[in-house]
This record gives C-alpha cells, structure tokens and sequence, in this order.
C-alpha cells in the first residue's frame, strides 16, 4: 500500500469514529511535523507547536475532504500554527510566505530561528556520531536496507528488487536495524539532563 | 521487543498492510511507547541524514491524546468516499486534463494544416501549382484532386473530358477529407490506443507515406 493510501485509510478510520487511527498518523508524522515547526520556531519549542497542530488537525478532520494529500494538509495546519506562535511572541512575522513544498525543502542549516542552544548542539553531534558508528557495526543486509531507506529513501519493494529479496526480509531486516541503533541510540535521548532538549 | 514492533516499522515507513491497520490499532494499548519507540527511529534517520533537529527524537502522541480524551469522536454522517474513489477520482481528473490539452493541441494541428494551404493559395497566383498537404493526402479523397499547374482537373463526370475544378470546390474537398481524417484517427486512435497530437501526427504520417508507396 503506497503512503498516501495508508493516511487516506487512517483519516477514513479516524473520520468514521476510530480515534487510535488519528493515534497512528500522529506516529507517522510526528517527526516531520516537529522538523517542519523547529524551522520557524526553534528547536526548544518545536515538540510544542507540533502538538498543537496534531490537535488543530484533528478538530479539522470532518472538514478534510481528500483533495489533497493528508501530509499536505497536515503540514499547511503546521505552518500556520507555527507562525502564530511566532506572531504571538511579538516577534517579526516571516517575510515571505513559505509554500508547504518549499518548507520541505529547506535544509536543516537554514533555520530562521536561531535558538539552538550549545547543548543541544552538543548533544547532536554526539547522537550523531553514535548513530554512525552503531549503523557502521551492523551486519552488512541490515545496514544495507537501512542505508537504502534512510538514505536513498527507497521503496520495501525498490529494496527487495536492489537486494534480491523478498519484501518481508527487507522490512524485518529494516526493523531489527533500528532495534540495535535504538539501544545506542535511547540512552542518550532519554538522558534525564537531556530531555528538555 | 513486541511482535507488533515491526508493524510499527513498517507504519513509519507507509508500508504497512492494510489488514495490518486492525492488528496494529489493538496493539496501542499493549504499547503504551509506541510514541517514544517510533521518535527514536526517525531520529536515526534524521542523524542518518546529517539532518539536526533535536526535537525530532520527542515523543508528542501522548500530549495529543491527553488534549483530545474528552474530545467527540468524529462521525461521519454520510460514508466516506472509499480511498479507491478518491484517488480514481483525482486520477480521473487528471486524464481529462491531459486529454483536454492533447484535442486542444490536435486542434491547432488540424487548424494550421486546413489554413495554411488556405493561406498559400490567397497569396499563389492562379496557375501555380498547388501541392498537396499532408492531412489531403493521407486519406483517400472520393475523388482524386490532381496537383497540377493550372486550375485543378477532375475527370469524374463520365464523360471522360475534363472538368475544371474551381478554389471553393477544392476549399471544400478539403474539408471534406478533412472531417473524414477526423472520424478516421478517431476510430484509430481508439484500436491502437493512442492520443494527443503526437498520435494524430503519427497518424497522419503513417498514411502519408502509405499513399507515396501506392504504385
């Protein structure tokens, strides 16, 4: 099932009275939406303005009527939540409009706000470096599926056609990739001193 | 680790099964961190792609349904159009704009092929020849219009002598071969499933160089 059919599922569910549906958009797309906000209202306040855009969109949900893509969609209500907060903070309001597509294609150095703290860059960089390190000691399938989705932003079925496959082993071979980088990986976000960050 | 741990993978990813959505709805309750589990591993993407959001490795689903528990559910009154009919309905609009641009452009063809020997003949002196056009030539006139010098001849009054053919008949041969070029690509167009005017063009060639091989 292709992306856009799984969100227009997951709406259909959650518009007919599912709400864990809405639960597995928010996991799908939590992290794109916090990426997208943290561009206009920094990295600290970002978890925040993506809530509230999750909630907004969630009340909205009988109004969407699958003209566009649900991302699309969910992504317009994230950048004018965002924007309001920054017109709430009395800070100068954006410029120029930023185009939903556009605002995807910013790459994280372009951040027009600039509240990243030393901390947090050092926090970055050290989950950075451990994720490299913990990618580069794994089996060489695992590693590969997972470089070819992170990375390439292949299809399972793209992988499995690279890999000589089938499309089960690469999501298995992609799931158990993450399980073992979680184990580096968690330690260090779910550091007590970190978690405000 | 869950079993269901690797639908949450493959969720992330959008390659989850639609029989899996059920399976994986239940689970949400046996996996009260499914929030923190599935921010982790976007955060190892992210760091995969040198892209530095701290906020990413955050974990926001529970602040969502903490703010939505008392919220109404959502009922639709009516039932929603079913996913399949929304994205035929998005393709089928797509079709149509493209079909629309290819007969918008077919038309133009067709235009500039009827005008310019309109043009040419308004702009000739008598006598000069005219020749023929690709669209006259790729469809077998009822009645064969000569190119020749002069006024064009026609030898179909039984008689055998010939008959001069004057610009407004030829104007309206045309036409009519024309209108049966039409009809013509249209029926083809449909049996070799082609469209637009490439398909128009090649159509036109094809019988043009059909005609320059009859003996």
């Amino acid at each position: 099932m292709s992306e856009e059919l799984l969100d227009e599922e997951l709406v259909r569910r959650a518009q007919a009275g599912t709400p864990r549906a809405f639960d597995l958009l928010v996991l799908r797309h939590q992290a794109k939406v916090i990426q997208l906000v943290s561009r206009f209202v920094g990295d600290g306040d970002a978890p925040d303005v993506a809530q509230e855009a999750f909630i907004k969109a969630y009340r909205a949900l009988p109004n969407f009527k699958g003209d566009s893509a649900f991302y699309t969609w969910l992504y317009r209500i994230a950048i004018n939540t965002a924007k309001n907060q920054l017109v709430s903070r009395k800070r100068r309001p954006l410029a120029q409009d930023i185009d939903v597509q556009d605002a995807e294609l910013y790459g994280h150095t372009e951040q027009m706000s600039d509240n990243t703290t030393p901390e947090a860059e050092l926090l970055t960089a050290e989950i950075q470096t451990a994720v490299s390190e913990a990618i580069a000691n794994l089996p060489p399938d695992l590693r590969q599926a997972i470089t070819l989705r992170e990375l390439e932003g292949l299809s399972y079925e793209e992988i499995a056609e690279a890999m000589d496959c089938p499309i089960g082993t690469v999501r298995s071979r992609i799931f158990r990739a993450r399980a073992v980088v979680d184990e580096v990986l968690a330690p260090l976000i779910d550091r007590p001193s970190q978690r405000s960050l | 680790m869950h079993q269901t741990d690797e639908m949450f993978s493959a969720l992330l990813d959008g390659e989850l099964a639609v029989d899996e959505i059920d399976t994986l709805l239940q689970s949400l309750d046996a996996r009260p961190d499914a929030g923190v589990m599935t921010s982790h591993w976007s955060r190892i993407g992210s760091s995969m792609r040198g892209q530095c959001t701290p906020g990413v490795g955050h974990d926001i689903l529970s602040g969502v349904r903490a703010a939505l528990v008392d919220e109404p559910r959502h009922a639709t009154a009516v039932s929603p159009t079913p996913v399949s009919a929304r994205a035929a309905s998005r393709r089928m609009r797509r079709r149509w704009f493209s079909a629309g641009a290819g007969v918008a452009a077919a038309a133009s063809l067709a235009m500039a092929v009827v005008l310019v020997p309109e043009l040419r003949n308004a702009t000739t002196p008598p006598g000069t020849a005219a020749a023929e056009t690709v669209a006259s030539g790729a469809v077998d006139a009822p009645e064969a219009v000569a190119a020749t010098d002069g006024p064009a001849v026609r030898s179909a009054d039984g008689t055998g002598n010939p008959v001069q053919v004057g610009a407004a008949e030829r104007s309206a041969a045309r036409d009519d071969r024309l209108n049966t070029y039409f009809i013509e690509y249209a029926g083809h167009r449909t049996v070799q499933g082609i469209g637009g005017p490439l398909g128009y063009a090649r159509y036109a060639a094809h019988n043009a160089d059909m005609r320059s091989t009859r003996p």
